[in-house]
């Protein structure tokens, strides 16, 4: 009898233990699932339309508040609730795979899982749409997938240098136009002693690492892109060591961390933030998408950015599309979300938009005033470049494990090795 | 009932009769009817179909899927990260139910003596089993990252001068202080239960035959508390084995994948990789891990209890 509950209760336990990991991902979903009901409720007047909008972009929830209100203004029959959650990006996974994915969305064009979603048709085709004429079109081009649109471009993002202008005064620094330079400002910087440092470095998350990396190559890419790359490691004819730009960004990621904040991996991205916004470092190696974070955090603060600097100075600059809004074929209110894309590329919503986020808008006719980048944007008119690249969404994760574990052990040899073997295997299975 | 019925022979597809034994037993077992429901639809059906998705090569999201037999379970055992993960719940257990076992039977037996506030410490020492796992992560992470070094510098501790969840070593202890932290709450409240369950004669008695401290503990303590004791033991070892929420909030798994435990390699191919039947395969694995580490458990720890030793 002993053994048959002892038997018993071991295979509860067990399950038990499952149940845990299903609370924690179907938790998410549950609540999205609420969302989407409220969206099929008409209220009290009968014809008022609620849709969900889960918005992935943390810094932007401000800016969406206003551009809802706007369109909110001129539409009065159609409530749009602004969702955010964190790890928004795996809600959204969950809620796919449940087949509840919210009217609206904002994804990145590109991402594995956004990829994922098109192919199996749970995103609205808005290809043959009137309004997609308003937006530039080789914005549009870059993110086609199979020759078909998904989403809006709403804005484009770069990676830069951002730095404090008031220190930058004090200290008599110029803004460095090559590697060597800033290295330069950095020791000096270091040699004042007094709590003062270079470069503020998140290193405990990992994509902001992977981020930190690329925004180093990027600027040297010459003769071929990223895309290329990948493909060239991914069909066996070279590996990622054979692209000494790609070697030259390893080492110079690590020579970072010596003018950094010194426990780097246990900073995470939001405190570098704050840290960032009011502490005591000089330059922070980030996208344009912080620029709503640190006027949140410092309204005072000066903040501008300049370009990352290679070693002879002639530098690319890349632009991503930074993000887009896609409607969800699961939706019940097909036109509303219709009307709602068709704002969000019109003149009026893209302006709203652009000069809250601070982002360069990917609509046309929208005026970009963006003071904080005015370096970056001179040299994107000559050198810039719209970069788009796919991964497969596997490679992701371990890629950035491996790139923290670079920044630990210092050994671009074997980090060299290891994310060309993971690349391939990611590669081979992504294409079977 | 009339009295015709009452002369006729006695009808066993009748119900059975108010208060009678075969009654009572029928409605105790209704009682149980919505937990068993809810256990039915949530977790069996669930494990079920992840069993017959595990077979399956679905991404997630796809509508269409191949089986493809036990080709993911032969990948898991080839896959160094499963292997690692594993590596790293297994010896996260150990510590776990160790470190567990020695604060709260240390806290208990101090909370058990007559000393001020007595009250007072047991709700401040409970406290922290009233939040969430997740709650608690974040509120670490920010005590590692700014109060910890702190305390490390001024007393020149050189593992705490900087934040233990930045380095690859110190994170595993990190993630397990944390743990138990918040662990520990509950099994030191049972086991103030159980010290007061223990006679007082029996300790009177064994004074008098010239017993010391530590020989009292072993023979009469100890018996006494075994029976919660392995509750304790069951219950923190499947806590470890599927440990999640800490590691999520506390390190994601880094760095460089030094606390990437199993349930967090699942989420991250289920979520991240769209690899959903990989990872299905995964939690199957860990779960026959668990029911096999229950089992042995179980049956170690129950042979023995109070008057046994």
């Amino acid at each position: 009898m002993k053994k048959i509950f002892a038997c018993l209760l071991a295979g509860l336990l067990a399950l038990s233990s499952l149940s845990a990991c299903n609370n924690s991902s179907t938790g998410s979903s549950g609540n999205g699932d609420g969302g989407s009901a409220t969206g099929d409720d008409t209220q009290g007047g009968g014809e008022t339309v609620e849709l969900e909008f889960v918005q992935q972009k943390r810094e932007a929830t401000e800016t969406f508040d206003k551009v809802i209100e706007e369109f909110q203004a001129a539409h009065s029959n159609i409530v749009v609730k602004q969702n955010t959650v964190p790890d928004a990006g795996q809600v959204l996974m969950s809620r796919a795979a449940s087949n509840t994915l919210p009217d609206l969305m904002t994804h990145w064009p590109g991402n594995a899982s956004f990829t994922a979603f098109c192919e199996e048709g749970k995103i609205i085709d808005i290809t043959d749409q009137d309004f997609v004429s308003n937006i530039d079109e080789s914005y549009v081009n870059g993110i086609l997938q199979d020759g078909k649109l998904y989403c809006i471009p709403v804005a484009l993002n770069f990676m830069g240098v951002w730095y404090n202008v008031d220190k930058f005064t004090e200290a008599g620094y110029e803004i460095p136009k090559t590697w060597d330079e800033m290295i330069d400002i950095a020791k000096d910087i270091q040699s004042k002693g007094d709590g003062d440092y270079a470069f503020v470095l998140p290193d405990k998350d990992t994509w902001t690492i992977d981020q930190c990396v690329s925004n180093i190559y990027g600027k040297s890419l010459k003769d071929y892109t990223i895309q290329d790359i990948y493909d060239a490691v991914g069909a066996g004819e070279k590996t990622f060591a054979d692209y000494p730009e790609l070697v030259d960004a390893a080492n110079k990621a690590i020579e970072l961390r010596e003018y950094s904040n010194g426990d780097t991996l246990s900073l995470g991205y939001d405190a570098a933030v704050s840290e960032f916004a009011t502490g005591t470092g000089y330059m922070f190696p980030q996208g344009s998408w912080v620029y709503a974070s640190l006027k949140s955090a410092n309204p005072d603060g000066n903040f501008a950015m300049f370009t990352m600097p290679n070693d002879d100075g002639n530098m690319r600059q890349p632009m991503g599309v930074d993000l887009a809004i896609a409607g969800s074929t699961n939706t019940s209110h097909e036109d509303e979300v219709m009307e709602f894309l068709a704002f969000m590329a019109s003149k009026e919503g893209a302006q709203t938009y652009s000069e809250l986020d601070g982002s360069p808008s990917c609509v046309n006719g929208v005026e970009s005033n963006l003071d904080y980048a005015s370096d970056i944007l001179d040299s994107f008119a000559e050198n810039g470049e719209l970069s788009v690249s796919f991964r497969p969404g596997t490679y992701e994760d371990d890629y950035r494990a491996e790139t923290q574990g670079l920044l630990i052990d210092k050994d671009v040899d074997s980090w060299m090795a290891k994310i060309t073997d993971v690349y391939r295997e990611n590669y081979d299975e992504a294409n079977k | 009932m009339s009295a015709k019925t009452a002369t006729a022979r006695p009808d066993t597809s009748k119900p059975p009769k108010k208060g009678s034994l075969h009654h009572v037993v029928q409605v105790h077992y209704l009682f149980t009817l919505p937990i068993l429901i809810m256990y039915l639809v949530f977790f069996i059906v669930p494990m079920f179909m992840g069993i017959f998705y595990s077979f399956t090569d679905w991404s997630g999201l796809s509508s269409q899927f191949n089986f493809v037999g036990f080709d993911n379970y032969g990948k898991i055992f080839q896959d160094d990260d499963f292997i690692n993960a594993l590596l790293f719940n297994l010896k996260y257990t150990v510590a776990l139910v160790i470190g567990t076992l020695v604060v709260s039977l240390i806290l208990a037996l101090l909370m058990n003596q007559k000393i001020p506030f007595r009250t007072g410490f047991r709700s401040i020492f409970f406290f922290p089993a009233v939040l969430s796992g997740i709650t608690v992560g974040l509120i670490w992470n920010e005590l590692f990252l700014k109060v910890v070094p702190v305390f490390g510098q001024t007393l020149g501790i050189d593992i705490l001068s900087k934040s233990m969840l930045g380095n690859a070593t110190t994170a595993f202890w990190a993630v397990l202080i944390v743990n138990l932290w918040q662990g520990c709450a509950t099994p030191t409240v049972l086991l103030i239960a159980g010290l007061q369950s223990v006679p007082k004669d029996l300790y009177e008695a064994a004074t008098i035959d010239g017993a010391n401290a530590w020989q009292r503990f072993k023979a009469i303590t100890v018996p006494f508390l075994l029976p919660i004791i392995n509750i304790v033991i069951i219950t923190t070892t499947k806590a470890g084995l599927t440990i999640f929420d800490y590691i999520k909030a506390l390190t994601d798994g880094g760095p460089n994948k030094a606390t990437r435990a199993v349930g967090l390699l699942i989420y991250n191919d289920a979520m991240q990789g769209g690899k959903f039947s990989y990872a299905v395969a995964e939690s199957m694995i860990l779960f026959i891990l668990v029911a096999i580490v229950s089992f042995f458990t179980i049956k170690g720890t129950s042979n023995k209890e109070a008057g046994d030793a």
